[in-house]
C-alpha cells in the first residue's frame, strides 16, 4: 500500500511539472498585451520599455524563463536568476503585473471564497442528489422516479449561469421578485463568516441544483446494477430485510464510485470551474480573479492560478486513487 | 496666469445653453436641432462642486468600485480613478478643488513665479505640511525634486513625465544616467532646491504652462528620499507598498489604527489598508493640519473604504441608491437605472449626477493605408456615421453630447473650436449621418456609385471584445458596411487591442473604433498634442492612432505649446482642433460624461478635474 | 460544469474498474432475423420522451439551416439589423416583447427572436463539429494506445493525464485568447496552426475539441484493451491479418456502438461548454450565440428579462433533448444495463 502511495505521489509531482510546462507554452503564445508596454504608459520610448521588460525578466530566452519559474515555484534555490527576477521560492508564483502584489498572496486571498462556495454546494448537492438517486432506484419505473429523473435532467441541461440569473431574478432581495436571498455583490459586503454564508446561500443552491442531478442519476444506475447482482439475490434469499439489503449492500457498493466522482468534481471546481457561478454572483474567488487577470493580460496571475488549479486536480485525483486502492485492493497491483 | 472671465463663465454658460428637459426634447424628428441642443447635462443632474452649508464632520463613507486603482505609488498613478485616492491623500504642488478649472496652489504657497520669458518657474513650498507616520517630518523642496526624478525610473515608469517635463534642463543627461544605473533616481539638473522651501525649475523653452499644469498631477506629490530610496532600488519599485501621505487622509498602514491615531511608534510604514483588487481603507492622517498648512480641503468623513470587485453595475448602483453612506467609484449606472431615476420611477433624482469627464471618444481611421489615406473617403465615413447611435451604445443622452470636434467642454479652446455645434463642416452637421454628403465625398474620391469599390474596400478593424466597446464597434461596423466596405472585425481584449494592434503602427488595422483621449489637465495641449501630432508617433506605443502626420498641424502644435498668454493659447489650440477636423482623421462621437450615484444620506461633491466624487469634500448628512 | 456524467472509467484509476460499464456484444446468432440496428431502433422507440426529443432536434436542425426563411416567414428583421425605433430615444434602453418584435430587442436594438433562431446555428454547428473532432482525436488516440500498448500507450496515456490535470475551462479560455490574433492592416490572419484556425467559430470548435478528446480517448483505450484479447481478434491474427486489417475490420466495428453512445453524451456537454465560453466572452462573438446573448443581458437582466429568458430556454430545451436522446441511445445499446 505504501509503495502504491509513494508511486502515485511521485507521479503527481511529475504531472504538475509537466502541466506547468504545457501551461507555460500556452501562455507564451497568449497574445499578452505586452506587459512592459502596459507599465511604461503612454509615450514611453523603446528604451524604457526594454528596461522594464528586462526587469520583469521577459527578455530572457523562453527556456530560461520557464526553468526560473519552475525553480521559484517548487524549490528554494537561486537558479536561473531567480533572486533578481522576483525572488526565490518555494511557492513563489511571481508578482502581479498590475498591482505588484505577490501572486501567491492573491490566490490565497481568493481561495476562501471559492472554498466556501464549493463546500456549501457539495453539502447541498449531496443532500439533494443522493436521497433522490436512492429513492429513484428503489422505486424504479414509478411516476416519481420518472418525474425526478426528468427534472434533474432539466436542471443539468440548463447552463449554470443562466440558472443563477433566473434564481436572482426570482429571489434576490434587492432586485428579485420575491425578496428572500441576498443579491449580487452581497458577499463583498459581508464581514462575518455567517454573513458570508448567507450571501452564498443562493449560489450554493444554484451550483448544487446544477450538479445534484448527475449524482442522482449516477447513484440510481449504480444501485440498479448492484441490486441485480447475484450476491444481493443471495442475501434476499437468505431472508435479509430489504431495508438492510439496500443500506448495507446496495449503497455501500455504489458509494465508492460516487466518492471518486465527488473528489474529481471538487478538484475541478476548486481549480476554477466555479468561474461561472462566481461571475454571476460577483463572488471574489479564484475563478473571478482569473477572468479579471485575463482581461488585463496579467500573465503571472493567470499562470499562477492555472498551476494552482492543476495542483488541486492532481491532489484530489491522488486522494481519490488512494481511497480507491484502500477500498479495492485489486487496484494496487496494477 | 489669471483666470479670465470667459473661463469662469464657461461652465455656467454651458449648462444654461443646454436644454435640460429630458422628457420632451428627444424626438423632434431628428436633425441638427435636437441632436445638439438636447445633449449635455440637464440641470436636474448637475453635480454639486461645493459642500453644502451644513456639512458636518464625521461619518464613514464607502465607495463601490468595479476594478482597482492602477497604482498606489503616486509616481506611477495614471488613471482618473486613481486620482480619487490621490486627491484626498496627497498634496501636489498645484491642486484641484472640486470646482476648479485651473490648478490652484496646494503644496505651493501661492502661484509660482515665472521669469526669463517662461523658462524659469519658482515655487515656494508651504510651511507646516508634514508626512504621515512613520516619516513625520515637514516636507521640503528636495522631496518634490526626488518625486519627479524617481518617476523616470523604469521601476516606477510614470506615463506622462516624459510627455510634459522633457523640457527641463538636463533631461537628456538624466536619461543617460538611467542607462547606467536603473535603480537609483537620476539627478535632474533643471530642478534646483536653493533652500528647503524653494523649488526652481529651469526649462529649455518657454513651455511653462503645460509644465505647471503637469505639476498638478500626482507626480509632484512629495516623496522622502531617505525613506523611499531602498524601495526604489527594487525592480519594480516597492514604494507602492510603503507610501507616505501628505493629505488630510492616508491609506492605513502599520503605524495607525482605523481612527487615524498613531499606535505603533516602531512601525515600518507598510500599508495594511490596501488589498489589491479587494479593498482600500482610508483613514485620517494624524499629521495633517489643514488650518496651519493652508489646505483648501475640509475633510469631513472620518473613514473612507473603497470596496472593489463589483462587476455588476446594476446591482451595485441599486445597492448605493437604496443604501447608506455609499458612493459609486469607477462605473456608471446602467441605462435602465438611469432611466428609472430620470423618470422618477425609483429613487430621488438628485442621487444621480453627471460631470464632464474632460475626454473624448473617437473612431480612428488609419491615414497611412488605403482606403483611408484619401481624405475624401475619410470625410465620407464621418458624414455617413450615425454618431448619435454610437453615443447611445454607451447609454443615452446623459452620457455626453455628440462630439463635433476634439477639445471637450470646459477645456479652454472648446468654444474657440466651435463649441457644441463645432466647426462649419458639412460632414459633421448631422449627428445622425447624412448619406447625401457621404455620397458626394465618395464620388470626389473616385467612387462613382457613392459606394466603395475595389479591393481596397476589404478593411480590417480591431476593437474591444467586451461591452460597451464591443457594442460601439459592432454599431460602427454596420455603418461602414452601408458605404460598401467589407469589414473584417476582430474583437480582442482591451489591452491587447492597444499594445498589439492599434498602438503599434506597423500592425495597426484600418479602423480602431474604441479609442479616445482624456485630458491630463485642463489645457488643450493635453488633448491634442499626443493624439494628433506627427511628432508624437511612436513605433511601439503610439497614441496617435490615425497616424496623422500633417506638417502644417505639426508645426502649429509645436508652436502653440510655448504660448504663455491664456486667451491666445485657447484661440490657437481651437484653430488647431479645426485644422485637425479638416483632415478628418477620425470620427469623434462623444464628449463623455461621468455619471455618478450616491446614497440618499450622502452630501456628495464631485470634482470637475477627474470627474469623480471628491472624497475630501463629500460628507455624510446626519 | 462538473465532471462528466459518464458511467464507467474514472481518470487516474489504473484499469477499467467501474460499475456497470461493460458493453455486451450483440451476438447475431442469438437473435433471429433482426439486424442489430433494427433492435436498437425498437428499443429506442420505447422511450417516448426520447422520441419527442428526437423530433424536436430534427426540427431544430431544419430551423437552423433554414434560418433566413424562418425569419422571413415570421416577419422579423435580420439578426444584425438594429432598429433605432425600438430603443428609447433618450435613454437608449431596449424595449421588450411587442408586436414589432415578438421577443423584444437587445440593447443595440436587434431583434431577439431573430438572434435566437440564428443562435441555433452556432450551437448546433459547434456541437456537431467539436464533438466530431473530439471523437476523431479520441478514437485515434485511444485505439493506438490500446492496441499497440507498451511505450505508445504509456506516452499517450501520460499525455492525457497531463492534459487532464490542467483545468479545462482555464485552458480553453487561454487557448481561445491565444488563437485570436490577426496582424492588422496587412490582412493576413495568424490564429493557430498557421492560419488554419481562424478566430471566431473555428477557434471555439478547436478549443472545445482539444479539451474534450481525452474523455473519449480514455474510454476507447479501455474498450480496445479488452477487445484485443477476445477470440475473434486472436483468430484474425492467427490467419495472418496485419494491424490495419485488425483495427479496421475487427476492432472498429465493435467499437462503433460505444463510440456513438459516448459521443452522444458529449454533444449536450459541448453545447453547454460553448455557451459558457461565449458567456465569459471568449466564445463566439461576431455571430449571435445563445451564451453571448445571456451574457449581454447580465448587466440589466432584471429589466431586460426577455433577452435573458429566451436564449436560456433555447439552451435548456436543446440540451435536454440531446440528453434524453443520448440516454435512450445508451439504454438501447446496452440492454443488459437495465436502467429503466
Amino acid at each position: 500500500m505504501l509503495r502504491y502511495i509513494v508511486r502515485r505521489v511521485l507521479w503527481g509531482i511529475a504531472l504538475l511539472v509537466l502541466a506547468s510546462a504545457v501551461i507555460f507554452v500556452i501562455f507564451y503564445v497568449f497574445p499578452s498585451a505586452d506587459p512592459a508596454k502596459l507599465r511604461a504608459g503612454r509615450q514611453a520610448n523603446p528604451a524604457v520599455i526594454a528596461s522594464i521588460r528586462e526587469q520583469l525578466g521577459l527578455s530572457d530566452p523562453l527556456w530560461e524563463q520557464f526553468l526560473r519559474y519552475l525553480t521559484q515555484v517548487f524549490t528554494p534555490f537561486d537558479w536561473f536568476g531567480a533572486a533578481e527576477h522576483g525572488g526565490t521560492g518555494p511557492f513563489n508564483f511571481g508578482r502581479s503585473f498590475g498591482s505588484n502584489a505577490p501572486v501567491k498572496d492573491i490566490i490565497l486571498d481568493r481561495l476562501p471564497a471559492t472554498a466556501l462556495l464549493v463546500a456549501g454546494a457539495v453539502f447541498f448537492w449531496l443532500l439533494m442528489g443522493l436521497p433522490t438517486g436512492i429513492i429513484s432506484a428503489i422505486k424504479r419505473r414509478s411516476l416519481l422516479d420518472r418525474a425526478t429523473m426528468v427534472t434533474s435532467l432539466a436542471l443539468i441541461s440548463a447552463p449554470v449561469f443562466w440558472l443563477g440569473l433566473v434564481a436572482l431574478y426570482l429571489f434576490a432581495s434587492d432586485v428579485g421578485k420575491i425578496h428572500i436571498f441576498p443579491g449580487i455583490g452581497s458577499y463583498l459586503e459581508a464581514d462575518t463568516f455567517w454573513a458570508r454564508c448567507w450571501a452564498l446561500f443562493l449560489p450554493w443552491l444554484v451550483l448544487a441544483a446544477a450538479t445534484a442531478a448527475i449524482y442522482a442519476r449516477y447513484l440510481r444506475s449504480s444501485m440498479i446494477d448492484v441490486m441485480s447482482e447475484d450476491y444481493i439475490r443471495t442475501a434476499r434469499a437468505k431472508g435479509v430485510g430489504e431495508g438492510s439489503v439496500i443500506m448495507r449492500h446496495g449503497i455501500r457498493s455504489a458509494i465508492t464510485p460516487i466518492v471518486t466522482l465527488l473528489g474529481l468534481d471538487v478538484g475541478l471546481l476548486l481549480a476554477g470551474n466555479a468561474i461561472l457561478t462566481e461571475s454571476v454572483f460577483n463572488i471574489p474567488g479564484i475563478g473571478h480573479e482569473i477572468v479579471v487577470a485575463i482581461n488585463r493580460s496579467n500573465l503571472p496571475v493567470i499562470q499562477g492560478i492555472v498551476l494552482f488549479g492543476a495542483f488541486f486536480i492532481v491532489t484530489f485525483n491522488l486522494i481519490v486513487d488512494i481511497a480507491y486502492a484502500y477500498l479495492d485492493p485489486r487496484v494496487r497491483y496494477q | 496666469m489669471r483666470l479670465t472671465r470667459l473661463r469662469l463663465l464657461l461652465p455656467a454658460m454651458l449648462l444654461v445653453a443646454l436644454v435640460g428637459v429630458l422628457s420632451s426634447c428627444g424626438d423632434s424628428g431628428g436633425g441638427t436641432e435636437s441632436g445638439t441642443e438636447s445633449a449635455g447635462i440637464p440641470s436636474d443632474f448637475k453635480a454639486p462642486t461645493a459642500a453644502s452649508d451644513n456639512a458636518q464632520q464625521g461619518g464613514d463613507l464607502t465607495v463601490l468600485n468595479e476594478g482597482d486603482i492602477d497604482y498606489m505609488d503616486p509616481g506611477a498613478a495614471y488613471y482618473q480613478v486613481t486620482y480619487m485616492v490621490t486627491l484626498a491623500t496627497q498634496r501636489t504642488l498645484m491642486g484641484w478643488p472640486p470646482d476648479a478649472t485651473e490648478p490652484v496652489p496646494d503644496l505651493a504657497e501661492g502661484q509660482p513665479e515665472e521669469t526669463d520669458g517662461g523658462k524659469t518657474i519658482t515655487f515656494t513650498i508651504r510651511d507646516g505640511v508634514k508626512f504621515s507616520p512613520p516619516v513625520n517630518r515637514e516636507v521640503t523642496s528636495a522631496d518634490v525634486k526626488y518625486a519627479i526624478e524617481r518617476s523616470l525610473l523604469p521601476g516606477v515608469a510614470n506615463g506622462y513625465t516624459r510627455a510634459y517635463l522633457a523640457d527641463l534642463v538636463g533631461f537628456k543627461e538624466a536619461e543617460q544616467q538611467l542607462k547606467q544605473d536603473k535603480t537609483t533616481a537620476p539627478d535632474l539638473k533643471g530642478i534646483e532646491t536653493p533652500d528647503d522651501k524653494t523649488l526652481v525649475l529651469k526649462l529649455t523653452r518657454s513651455s511653462s504652462i503645460p509644465v505647471i499644469q503637469a505639476l498638478s498631477l500626482p507626480v509632484s506629490a512629495p516623496v522622502p528620499e531617505e525613506y523611499a530610496k531602498e524601495f526604489d532600488a527594487e525592480s519594480p519599485s516597492t514604494y507602492g507598498e510603503q507610501v507616505v501621505f501628505t493629505g488630510p487622509y492616508m491609506v492605513q498602514n502599520d503605524c495607525v489604527d482605523s481612527s487615524g491615531k498613531v499606535t505603533d511608534q516602531d512601525c515600518s510604514g507598510k500599508l495594511t489598508g490596501y488589498s489589491p483588487g479587494k479593498e482600500i481603507s482610508i483613514v485620517r492622517n494624524p499629521n495633517w493640519d489643514g488650518e496651519a498648512s493652508g489646505d483648501f480641503r475640509p475633510a469631513y468623513a472620518d473613514t473612507i473604504t473603497i470596496q472593489e470587485g463589483f462587476s455588476d453595475p446594476t446591482s451595485a448602483s441599486e445597492k448605493i441608491l437604496s443604501g447608506d453612506s455609499q458612493l459609486s467609484g469607477d462605473f456608471p449606472p446602467s441605462p435602465t437605472i438611469v432611466k428609472d431615476i430620470a423618470t422618477g420611477a425609483k429613487f430621488a433624482k438628485d442621487q444621480m449626477v453627471a460631470v464632464p469627464s474632460g475626454g473624448n471618444r473617437y473612431v480612428a481611421l488609419n491615414t497611412q493605408e488605403p482606403p483611408f489615406d484619401d481624405v475624401n473617403v475619410r470625410k465620407a465615413v464621418i458624414a455617413n456615421s450615425d454618431r448619435e447611435a454610437l453615443r447611445n451604445t454607451r447609454g443615452g443622452e446623459l452620457f455626453g453630447p455628440v462630439a463635433t470636434h476634439f477639445i471637450p467642454p470646459l477645456i479652454p479652446g472648446f468654444e474657440e473650436a466651435g463649441g457644441l455645434t463645432g466647426p462649419d463642416l458639412d460632414y459633421t452637421k448631422d449627428p445622425n449621418g447624412d448619406p447625401a454628403v457621404a455620397k458626394k465625398y465618395m464620388q470626389k474620391a473616385g467612387f462613382k456609385s457613392g459606394q466603395c469599390e475595389g479591393s481596397d474596400c476589404d478593411i480590417t478593424m480591431v476593437g474591444d471584445d467586451a461591452p460597451p466597446g464591443l457594442k460601439t464597434a459592432t454599431q460602427f461596423k454596420s455603418q461602414l458596411e452601408e458605404l460598401g466596405f467589407n469589414v473584417d472585425f476582430q474583437p480582442v481584449l482591451h489591452d491587447v487591442m492597444y499594445t498589439k494592434f492599434c498602438s503599434v503602427p506597423t500592425q495597426e488595422p484600418n479602423v480602431c473604433p474604441n479609442v479616445g483621449w482624456i485630458k491630463d489637465f485642463n489645457d488643450p495641449q493635453s488633448i491634442l498634442q499626443v493624439p494628433f501630432s506627427g511628432d508624437s508617433i511612436n513605433p511601439s506605443n503610439n497614441s496617435n492612432w490615425p497616424q496623422l502626420d500633417d506638417p502644417a498641424i505639426n508645426k502649429a502644435i509645436d508652436q502653440a505649446v510655448t504660448i504663455t498668454d491664456e486667451q491666445q493659447r485657447a484661440e490657437e489650440w481651437g484653430k488647431i482642433d479645426d485644422m485637425i477636423m479638416d483632415q478628418a482623421p477620425a470620427v469623434p462621437w462623444v464628449w463623455d460624461n461621468d455619471v455618478l450615484v450616491r446614497s440618499e444620506n450622502v452630501d456628495g461633491v464631485a470634482n470637475l478635474f477627474n470627474g469623480e466624487w471628491d472624497l475630501a469634500y463629500t460628507s455624510v448628512s446626519k | 460544469m462538473s465532471a462528466r456524467d459518464f458511467t464507467e472509467e474514472f481518470p487516474g484509476s489504473p484499469g477499467a474498474v467501474g460499475a456497470g460499464a461493460e458493453i455486451t456484444e450483440i451476438d447475431p446468432s442469438k437473435i433471429a432475423a433482426r439486424s442489430p440496428w433494427e433492435l436498437f431502433w425498437r428499443r429506442f422507440r420505447e422511450d417516448k420522451l426520447a422520441l419527442v426529443s428526437l423530433v424536436f432536434l430534427v426540427l431544430l436542425v431544419i430551423i437552423a439551416i433554414a434560418a433566413p426563411l424562418v425569419i422571413d416567414i415570421a416577419g422579423a428583421p435580420g439578426p444584425n439589423e438594429d432598429d433605432p425605433n425600438a430603443l428609447d430615444p433618450t435613454f437608449a434602453t431596449a424595449t421588450g416583447p411587442s408586436s414589432a418584435h415578438i421577443f423584444g430587442v437587445d440593447d443595440l436594438g436587434r431583434d431577439v427572436f431573430s438572434r435566437v433562431v440564428y443562435g441555433a446555428r452556432v450551437s448546433l454547428i459547434v456541437a456537431f463539429a467539436a464533438t466530431f473532432l473530439a471523437t476523431l482525436l479520441g478514437v485515434v488516440a485511444g485505439l493506438v494506445a490500446g492496441y499497440f500498448r507498451g511505450w505508445t500507450d504509456t506516452i499517450i496515456s501520460r499525455f492525457v493525464d497531463v492534459l487532464l490535470a490542467i483545468p479545462y475551462l482555464m485552458l480553453a479560455i487561454g487557448l481561445a485568447a491565444a488563437c485570436t490574433t490577426t496582424s492588422g492592416a496587412s490582412g493576413s490572419s495568424s490564429g493557430c496552426l498557421g492560419g488554419l484556425i481562424k478566430p471566431g467559430l473555428t477557434v471555439v470548435i478547436f478549443v472545445i475539441a482539444i479539451t474534450s478528446w481525452t474523455y473519449i480517448a480514455r474510454i476507447v483505450r479501455g474498450q480496445t484493451l479488452s477487445l484485443r484479447e477476445k477470440e475473434f481478434v486472436e483468430a484474425a491474427r492467427a490467419s495472418g491479418a496485419g494491424h490495419t486489417r485488425i483495427i479496421f475490420r475487427e476492432l472498429l466495428p465493435n467499437l462503433t456502438a460505444p463510440i456513438i453512445v459516448y459521443a452522444s453524451i458529449l454533444v449536450p456537454q459541448v453545447i453547454l461548454y460553448e455557451a459558457a465560453l461565449s458567456y465569459l466572452g471568449v466564445g463566439v462573438v461576431d455571430q449571435p450565440s445563445w451564451g453571448q446573448m445571456i451574457s449581454d443581458a447580465t448587466g440589466d437582466f432584471t429589466t431586460y428579462w426577455w433577452f435573458m429568458l429566451f436564449p436560456g430556454l433555447a439552451l435548456l430545451f436543446t440540451v435536454l433533448a440531446f440528453n434524453l436522446v443520448g440516454d435512450a441511445m445508451q439504454d438501447a445499446l446496452n440492454p443488459r444495463a437495465k436502467k429503466t
